[in-house]
């Protein structure tokens, strides 16, 4: 499960069918992921491309559950031959999750970098809260920082064109 | 063996999104409808900071023009002032008609009493010219803001050309007027930056054997603005379209016209989506129309429309303007100055939008944008200032539109 020890770097490397990688969680869960999968990462590609001896990468900033299911994300748009219509379906399945795990993907997608679960985390979100008032907004996001009644009196008053 | 994060992880996995970075809430908001972006300007100072910024208006405009424009795309007419959602009559949904089409009430730009005349639209504001007291408006119909703005020393009535367009080497708003009565003869021309608030003249000379082919605004579309025209150099007159590029002020003549059979004569010019459009059949009992989406020479024209409309009950315009598409390849016309259909060239029918008509009517279509006639600063007495990080300072000024 290894990749075999290289005596010298001089020469190159073998390509090693299906390389694993190893991701370390923040609570010490570890996860495999295929080289090719984590490459949909641009964090972790330019990790494999500076360390390329080590397969054990520590993620100190993504919980086991969370990292769990980006590498299944990974893995899948990894995956030859599936279909956009599939893909998209899958997708859907994917962020079918409560708002609070959602924006965990988004966060770990965004410091993974990894664009096509951000942009679909952040259209999911932007598709749930298009539809909602400020006061729903305070509430799904948990903003705590008032205005004024004035002020958001005024502001309501100005843009009285989105709320007709 | 790297521990190459930076961040700390002091966040637990319950932490909400107040402790988003910037960025992240940044690409959510982008993804959003102009209403709901609208509604969460109320959020809090933080939303409304990011919302306001102009940056973020030119993004969320760059993602929409990539994207399906149509949906962002309305129809806006004078006399009386009046908006179309013009998609709503392709509905299919019963009822939908008179949502298609809302009046103004906005005291500043009732027109009753000076007359506006479109000059031109561009990335969501609409800049218009103001009969009774020289000078122009640029307004915003989606968020309302509107913006009077002084005429030139050199303003005419009946100056010949007008047009407004995006300079993107400068990051500005132009407007263009030629001094003269004959279109640009005379090469003069006054140009008006938006972001210095001025005027200032410039020569722009137009070859000798071109010519306008009539009185008109130009076309904005990929940074110039675009007219039909002449030249004269030949035997027989041959159709071209003359552009004026408003990075460079110049006029040109660089793009080619379809190749084409028969009694046709280009007509007028228009934009189809993202594409330049000709037309041909105004007064006639046909219409053609061909799309570009090249610029340049090398770009070559497909043929969109061809249809006639010899025998059609009820049909007896004398004129007919093309405005706007829907997706299912409608044409909503402006007929006879004064009334605007939908047209369907598939079964020959149209439908009329529940628009009224003072006098006649001009029309234009405009995308539903966050871009402000003020750019960068509004004024406004709310947040006075704003230290989100962004670097975006409000001004406090007083409370006018001017």
């Amino acid at each position: 499960m290894s990749s075999p020890p290289s005596a010298s770097a001089s020469s190159s490397p073998p390509p090693c069918p299906k390389k694993m990688i190893t991701l370390r969680s923040s609570d010490g869960a570890t996860f495999e992921i295929e080289e090719t999968a984590a490459l949909q990462s641009k964090t972790l590609e330019n990790m494999i491309h500076e360390n390329c001896a080590s397969t054990l990468i520590p993620v100190p900033n993504i919980t086991g559950e969370v990292l769990a299911r980006v590498v299944e994300f990974c893995s899948k748009h990894a995956e030859a031959g599936v279909d956009d219509e599939s893909l998209g379906a899958w997708d859907e399945e994917f962020v079918a999750v409560d708002h609070t795990t959602l924006f965990d993907y988004i966060r770990a997608a965004n410091f993974l970098e990894i664009p096509t679960l951000l942009d679909l985390g952040c259209q999911t979100v932007a598709d749930m809260i298009k539809g909602k008032t400020p006061d729903e907004i305070k509430k799904t996001f948990k903003i705590t920082t008032a205005c004024t009644p004035e002020e958001e009196e005024e502001v309501r008053g100005e843009n009285q064109w989105a709320f007709e | 063996m790297k521990g190459a994060f930076a961040e700390s992880s002091g966040t637990s996995a319950s932490a909400v999104a107040e402790s988003f970075a910037e960025d992240i809430l940044i690409e959510i908001l982008l993804r959003l409808p102009i209403k709901s972006l609208g509604r969460f300007k109320c959020v809090c100072k933080r939303w409304w900071s990011l919302i306001s910024d102009r940056g973020f208006a030119k993004s969320h405009l760059e993602r929409l023009k990539a994207g399906d424009i149509i949906s962002s795309q309305r129809i806006f007419k004078t006399r009386p002032l009046e908006t179309i959602n013009y998609e709503l009559l392709d509905g299919g949904i019963g009822g939908e008609d008179d949502r298609a089409v809302v009046k103004f009430h906005e005291p500043r730009m009732d027109d009753s009493s000076w007359p506006l005349e479109l000059v031109g639209s561009c990335d969501g504001l609409v800049c218009l010219s103001v009969m009774g007291y020289s000078g122009f408006v640029l307004y915003n119909p989606t968020t309302k803001k509107c913006r009077n703005l002084p005429s030139s020393d050199h303003f005419r009535p009946d100056g010949f050309l007008f047009g407004f367009g995006y300079d993107s080497r400068s990051d500005d708003y132009k407007i263009v007027q030629s001094k003269g009565r004959n279109g640009f003869e005379d090469a003069q021309v006054v140009i008006f930056s938006l972001k210095s608030g001025s005027w200032r003249t410039t020569q722009a000379k137009l070859e000798s054997h071109l010519c306008l082919y009539e009185r008109g605004d130009g076309v904005y579309w990929k940074g110039a603005l675009h007219w039909c025209g002449l030249d004269r150099s030949k035997e027989k007159a041959e159709d071209v379209i003359i552009s004026f590029d408003l990075s460079e002020e110049k006029l040109q003549q660089l793009l080619r016209l379809p190749e084409v059979n028969g009694d046709i004569s280009f007509e007028g010019l228009g934009v189809h989506g993202a594409n330049l459009f000709v037309y041909h059949g105004s007064y006639k009992d046909c219409f053609q129309a061909w799309i570009t989406s090249e610029y340049g020479k090398g770009g070559s024209w497909t043929k969109l429309y061809n249809f006639t409309t010899e025998g059609i009950s009820g049909y007896s315009f004398w004129r007919k303007i093309p405005v706007a598409y829907t997706r299912s390849g409608k044409i909503v016309f402006q007929v006879d100055v004064y009334r605007t259909i939908m047209f369907n060239p598939e079964d020959n029918t149209y439908k009329d939008y529940p628009t009224q008509c003072r006098h006649d009517v001009e029309s234009t279509i405009y995308m539903e944008t966050l871009i402000s006639p003020y750019l960068d600063y509004e004024p406004s007495r709310i947040y006075s200032l704003c230290t989100s990080g962004l670097g975006l300072n409000v001004l406090v000024l007083s409370f006018l539109f001017s």
